[in-house]
């Protein structure tokens, strides 16, 4: 139905906050329940995902409270919030109110999230033994390969009709092979299925057949030849019986684990298993592709699209351009909170969890290769091992340690799997301003002897600076080093000691 | 411990160790830390002596040294030096650590006390989640809630049992009587209405086989019960 062919009445409706308000998705499980039947939860704590549809309204309408929804929200609540977003929990309620709450924990971690700049990858797989050798490289979930290619036709697919079978209790497998597999307009549709694919299979073997005679069957004289081709019930059944012994010599890889996939249109099998059916390979290669080639084959099938909506960035490999220094090796790098250090309240942990951008990842370096166990070291040096290790309880803003966030995955859950690694020394001096240590190492290094150490122009070791601006790292070299202060939490919106520098330089070259 | 139990163990040892250093090393750091009161009396007292009588043998020791190494230049002496300032300023790191948490009135482990929940990779969090009052919600332990039918589906119907076969089987019997053996209510187990009259049925063929006792659970779970402590 188009808006266009509606009535007035209905276009109003439809554009209003009262229908056009989704339906909120079932609550997330916070905490996995334990054995025992015991777990803690908070009900106000902020979701995995967000549930709800947050809302805006424009300043003069927040100001009178009107969010477009039946009755005006306080403006106690709403006016004087940063980002007035408020998520509906009930458009109306008995006690006749509009029982809404803040939606800003989410759009903030938005907000945050597209800042960082991280692509959404391909799921891992999470097996780390040997037969994961030939590991490949992340691939983005918005890749075009995966979706041309007609052996597989599942791979660039997260939603499927059937039920995810392999996570079926027995009695739920009994229930669903009774009411919806064995049902008799089922088993009419698979006759039907193992027809279909019996046609294309004699299609094919006359086209190969026509191919070899030098004269290439066209489509219309395949269509016409395709009502002759189709088989009797008997040739359909010795077809299926066929499949069956086959199925017990190639189990997963035979031709009728694919037909069925397809046919109930559950998530498929690997591609790889499943085009050389009769071969049975390496029992290790298959597992692994098993495995690896299809990502929904042994969890779960996912519960959103594999980006989520978060990012549309296909990779990583951005150079970042810093106005004053040029291409960066590194990019920016990220303050994340140590939310759960090592050690803490008696229990020790592998590695620290960390919240980047409000969102929980691990450390990327476990507790072997600790070094931080001694007392806190000087105020100006920073140590992410000191920093993982326990809580400093004199640190003004709690601890912090910079990370590069490189890619993130949507597990089947919906969470956001971020991976992170430590940030690189060089690329924090450059983020906090720091940067005199690097300049009085570089003119060491060039002393002696010149040019021949230094590479090539335009790598990271010797970035070009472009001439559109002052050469202004010369004085400042010249500077005596001042104290370099510690490691603090600076918010999105503060500026650091070199943008400032480039502000006041762009101010000056405008007023010349 | 002295200085001079570690520089006997170096390879190259100066020829002698400045015994002015000594003092500093058999300070009452180790002593102090026997009882509280001893500490912060070390404290006080060490503070009061850090500007006199602490930091001028440093000084006078070092120059000492100094003086001595002038005329022999040898490596022993430098690491010796070394180690000392490492040692004495790991001491006065303690100290200070001491007296810093003298004067505070909360130590570490109040504070990770006070971070109860249990972070998970792939949770998101605002700053109210880092707030006193909903760690305190994480603090409440709480009991599973029974499946009901609109949350979980009928326990029975998702295993493919059926309760009628299972009457022998006590420990799923108990699970659907309350401490005191009645059978519970259909919105407490949330079995279907079919279920729940074949597993009532199913308790009361057990108690009346004399399989269960009507008034309790059964004593091998309540055994497990106590031996686990976990509650039903």
């Amino acid at each position: 139905m188009s808006k266009a062919a509606s009535s007035p009445t209905a276009r109003l409706l439809q554009s209003s906050r009262l229908f056009s308000l989704p339906r909120p998705l079932p609550p997330p499980l916070l905490e996995t329940l334990t054995a025992g039947g015991r777990f803690r939860a908070s009900d106000t704590a902020t979701a995995p995902y967000p549930t709800h549809q947050a809302i805006a309204t424009t300043p003069t309408s927040l100001a009178r409270g009107d969010w477009g929804l039946k009755r005006a929200l306080p403006a106690k609540a709403t006016r004087h919030q940063t980002t007035p977003h408020v998520r509906i929990v009930a458009q109306d309620t008995p006690e006749h109110i509009t029982d809404f709450a803040s939606a800003s924990d989410h759009t903030q971690t938005v907000q945050k999230w597209l800042e960082m700049g991280v692509p959404i990858v391909k799921k891992q797989p999470t097996r780390t033994s040997y037969s994961n050798s030939n590991r490949k490289p992340p691939t983005t979930v918005f890749s075009a390969d995966d979706s041309t290619d007609p052996a597989n036709p599942s791979a660039s697919r997260w939603k499927f009709d059937s039920p995810w079978i392999a996570g079926m209790q027995s009695g739920e497998f009994e229930t669903y092979l009774e009411k919806v597999v064995s049902g008799k307009k089922k088993k009419a549709a698979w006759k039907n299925f193992l027809a279909e694919a019996m046609v294309e299979d004699r299609l094919a073997t006359k086209r190969r057949e026509a191919q070899a005679n030098g004269e290439p069957l066209s489509w219309a004289a395949a269509e016409e030849m395709r009502p002759s081709l189709w088989p009797t019930a008997e040739e359909v059944d010795k077809f299926q019986k066929e499949l069956r012994d086959n199925h017990a010599v190639d189990n997963l890889s035979s031709e009728l684990t694919r037909l069925i996939s397809s046919f109930l249109d559950a998530p498929g099998l690997s591609s790889t298993a499943v085009a050389n059916p009769g071969k049975t390979q390496d029992m290790f290669n298959l597992l692994n592709d098993l495995d690896t080639d299809d990502q929904f084959a042994d969890s779960a099938p996912p519960s959103t699209h594999p980006a989520a909506g978060l990012s549309h960035l296909q990779t990583n490999a951005i150079m970042e351009n810093h106005p004053l220094y040029g291409p960066q090796a590194h990019r920016a790098p990220v303050l994340s909170r140590v939310v759960r250090p090592r050690s803490g309240a008696g229990s020790k942990e592998h590695v620290a969890k960390l919240g980047v951008a409000g969102i929980v990842t691990n450390d990327p370096v476990s507790s072997n290769a600790t070094s931080g166990f001694g007392s806190r070291p000087g105020q100006q040096k920073y140590d992410p091992d000191y920093m993982a290790n326990q809580i400093d309880i004199d640190l003004a803003g709690g601890n912090k340690m910079w990370v590069h966030p490189r890619t993130a995955t949507i597990d089947e859950k919906g969470r956001i799997r971020l991976e992170v690694s430590r940030a690189n020394n060089e690329a924090i001096a450059v983020k906090t301003g720091n940067v005199q240590h690097i300049h009085e190492q570089r003119a060491a290094a060039d002393r002696p002897m010149s040019s021949p150490r230094m590479p090539p122009p335009g790598n990271p070791g010797n970035a070009k600076f472009g001439f559109s601006l002052p050469d202004r790292r010369q004085p400042m070299r010249s500077q005596p080093r001042p104290p370099r202060s510690p490691p603090r939490a600076r918010s999105l919106h503060e500026e650091n000691e070199s943008e400032k520098r480039f502000r006041d330089l762009m101010d000056k070259g405008g007023k010349q | 411990m002295s200085l001079e139990y570690a520089l006997k163990r170096l390879a190259i040892r100066p020829s002698t160790v400045c015994t002015q250093c000594r003092r500093m090393f058999a300070s009452s750091a180790n002593r102090s830390a026997q009882s509280a009161t001893g500490a912060f009396a070390a404290v006080l007292q060490s503070n009061r002596d850090q500007d006199t009588a602490h930091r001028a043998p440093r000084t006078r020791g070092l120059a000492a040294s100094t003086t001595r190494s002038a005329g022999n230049p040898s490596k022993g002496i430098e690491l010796g030096r070394s180690m000392v300032q490492e040692i004495a300023a790991g001491q006065q790191a303690k100290r200070d650590a001491a007296l810093a948490d003298l004067q505070r009135s909360y130590t570490r482990q109040d504070l990770e006390r006070q971070a109860v929940r249990k972070w998970k990779v792939g949770d998101v969090y605002s700053p109210s989640d880092l707030s006193g009052y909903e760690q305190a919600k994480w603090k409440r332990i709480s009991r599973k809630p029974y499946p009901t039918r609109k949350t979980k589906g009928d326990v029975m119907d998702q295993l493919g049992m059926n309760p009628i076969n299972e009457y022998k089987n006590f420990s799923i019997m108990s699970e659907y009587v309350s401490n005191m053996g009645r059978i519970q209510h259909r919105k407490e187990t949330g079995l279907r209405p079919v279920n729940q009259r074949r597993m009532a049925k199913a308790i009361r063929r057990a108690i009346g086989v004399g399989l269960m006792p009507s008034t309790y659970r059964h004593p091998e779970i309540i055994k497990g019960t106590l031996e686990t402590g976990r509650r039903f």
